[in-house]
């Protein structure tokens, strides 16, 4: 959401706030992975949950990784002109009935 | 604050290896390729550094300039306060041998020779007496677990016991640098992380480790992430608190 919402506010970095994103998720990543090392060890059910934990966190940091990718393509792609706005897909929601 | 479960801890403050403004230049003006451009970058005894980015960023390139095995555009690298420029290549050679030691994601180990003669095998190069090098590369296969491979070939080895040999021979002998490429890229996730752990542990013995990866989980070992994109030192990470802010529920 942070990266949507830098994306579109004109004069913000969405690079800078990608790189900010990242530098935490990793801070946090290398604490679970001490606890990995630590406590962990011995202990299957805590063991789990760090994976689990750094598994979740290391989707994040690729997910930045790939936003980053896409922005600097948008930036660089010849811009479009301007005409009516893309019409917005009819998401059905899963269960809902007419 | 002090940090000694994280690496670093009791060991010297001096620098292991030191890059300053390093910048390294492929080619020749207009179709020169800059894969380095101004990094500067301090390990120091007992520190483990992961340095993370996309292909391209110029990870590798500072891997081989950081271990003499090329040089740099410009800019200065200094190993064990030595500065690499100037000095004469046998001493650079020998320095190479004595105190930098490299893992590369291949393992590279000689198919002909044992786990044992593996691990001795840049110890005997050095001129050590045989049962010298052979008793301290038993040592360090000891320390990573696989002792009891010793006699056995490469084939004859699982990725991860390959692995455990390669780190042992790159250690062997009190190195004081360790170098990594890739080093469990060819792993599966529980061995990748174990053979960070045991880097992480040679860490905690003094050596200096520098871990280039792509990889978020494995670079979450080092005590110290730094992020390269084209070339560019772009971030770091400062020394996390410990885990046990996790547990407590503290964010910030």
């Amino acid at each position: 959401m942070k990266v949507l919402v830098a994306a579109r506010v004109p004069g913000t970095d969405a690079h800078e706030v990608i790189q900010a994103h990242r530098v935490y998720l990793l801070e946090l990543m290398q604490q679970w992975t001490r606890l990995k090392e630590g406590e962990a060890r011995d202990d299957l059910g805590l063991a789990l949950v760090v994976d689990a934990e750094l598994f979740r966190l290391d989707a994040v940091v690729r997910w930045l990784d790939a936003a980053e990718v896409r922005l600097a393509r948008a930036a660089a792609a010849p811009a479009r002109p301007a005409s009516a706005p893309d019409p917005v897909p009819q998401l059905r929601r899963l269960g809902a009935r007419r | 604050m002090s940090r000694p479960e994280h690496g670093g801890g009791g060991h010297s403050a001096v620098s292991v290896l030191e890059l300053r403004g390093v910048s390294k230049t492929y080619g020749q003006e207009p179709t020169a390729v800059r894969a380095l451009a101004g990094v500067d970058l301090s390990v120091r005894a007992g520190e483990m550094v992961a340095v993370m980015g996309p292909s391209g960023s110029g990870k590798s390139t500072l891997l081989t300039i950081a271990g003499s095995l090329e040089d740099p555009t410009s800019g200065e690298v200094l190993v064990c306060g030595m500065a690499l420029a100037g000095m004469p290549r046998g001493r650079r050679a020998r320095l190479r041998r004595r105190v930098i030691g490299y893992v590369f994601q291949d393992f590279n180990l000689l198919p002909g020779l044992t786990a044992a003669e593996n691990a001795a095998l840049p110890l005997e190069l050095d001129g050590v007496p045989v049962p010298r090098a052979r008793a301290a590369g038993l040592a360090a296969l000891e320390a990573l677990g696989v002792a009891d491979r010793a006699g056995r070939f490469p084939d004859q080895l699982s990725g991860g016991e390959r692995q455990r040999v390669a780190i042992a021979r790159a250690v062997v002998g009190d190195r004081r640098l360790l170098l990594a490429d890739e080093p469990s890229g060819a792993l599966d996730s529980v061995n990748a992380g174990e053979v960070m752990h045991l880097l992480h542990k040679a860490c905690q013995r003094g050596v200096a480790a520098v871990v280039v990866t792509h990889d978020a989980q494995l670079a979450a070992w080092a005590d110290r992430i730094v992020l390269l994109r084209d070339g560019r030192m772009t971030g770091h990470t400062t020394r996390p608190p410990g885990p046990e802010s996790l547990l407590a529920g503290e964010t910030r």
